[in-house]
């Protein structure tokens, strides 16, 4: 396998395991709440907003303007 | 006698300034023109120039600006392993890219932007990555 190969397995791998871990999250009596919630409990803090905005600024800086 | 007579309210003067059906969607309905304008805007910078920086910070500072600033909505508690979860994911996630930054700078290493270059070389591709990035912050600032 080359770099670049195992390089977007990475990605993918990571991509997967994140929709997983949504639909685990969003079935009855799960004891993990899906991400806009876990975003949503993390922006009640000052702290939490300056982290979880510096980071979608971040993306949108790397992906769109780097 | 009809009772929008009574209060001189004519039927037609409630419907206008009920503000639970009027302004509300009026304000959607601007904000996501507002949106989709600068989306369409900002895509004509290309990526690499400091246009395309501008056009980013331009939007991002301000809604960042906002959203720290801003009293959130009340949130219901949630336990640790979902936070556990999601930050170690998103840590993995962190790792992975940096790991990739730091290494070789060919096309043998791509990092996730260099992964979406094909898509967002293009000027559809930037439209539609523009609006889902404002989306994403615009939804972020609501909370």
């Amino acid at each position: 396998m080359t770099p670049r190969a195992a390089i977007i397995a990475g990605f993918a791998a990571i991509l997967g395991l994140a929709v997983a871990a949504e639909l685990y999250a969003r079935r009855a009596g799960s004891s993990v709440r899906p991400l806009s919630e876990t975003l949503a409990a993390a922006l009640r803090s000052r702290g939490g907003r300056i982290v979880v905005l510096g980071a979608w600024l971040w993306l949108g800086w790397h992906l769109l303007a780097r | 006698m009809p009772q929008f007579l009574e209060t001189g309210v004519r039927k037609g003067d409630n419907a206008e300034v009920d503000p639970a059906h009027r302004p509300l969607p009026r304000r959607r309905a601007a904000i996501v023109v507002a949106v989709v304008a600068y989306a369409l805007v900002a895509a004509t910078c290309r990526p690499l120039t400091s246009a395309a920086l501008g056009a980013v910070l331009v939007a991002g500072i301000p809604l960042c600006w906002a959203g720290i600033r801003r009293r959130p909505r009340r949130a219901e508690p949630i336990g640790g392993r979902s936070v556990a979860m999601w930050s170690g994911l998103g840590a993995l996630a962190a790792a992975v890219e940096l790991g990739v930054r730091l290494g070789p700078d060919d096309t043998a290493h791509p990092t996730l932007s260099t992964l979406a270059d094909p898509v967002l070389g293009t000027y559809p591709g930037r439209v539609i990555g523009y609006l889902l990035w404002l989306g994403a912050g615009l939804w972020l600032v609501s909370r």
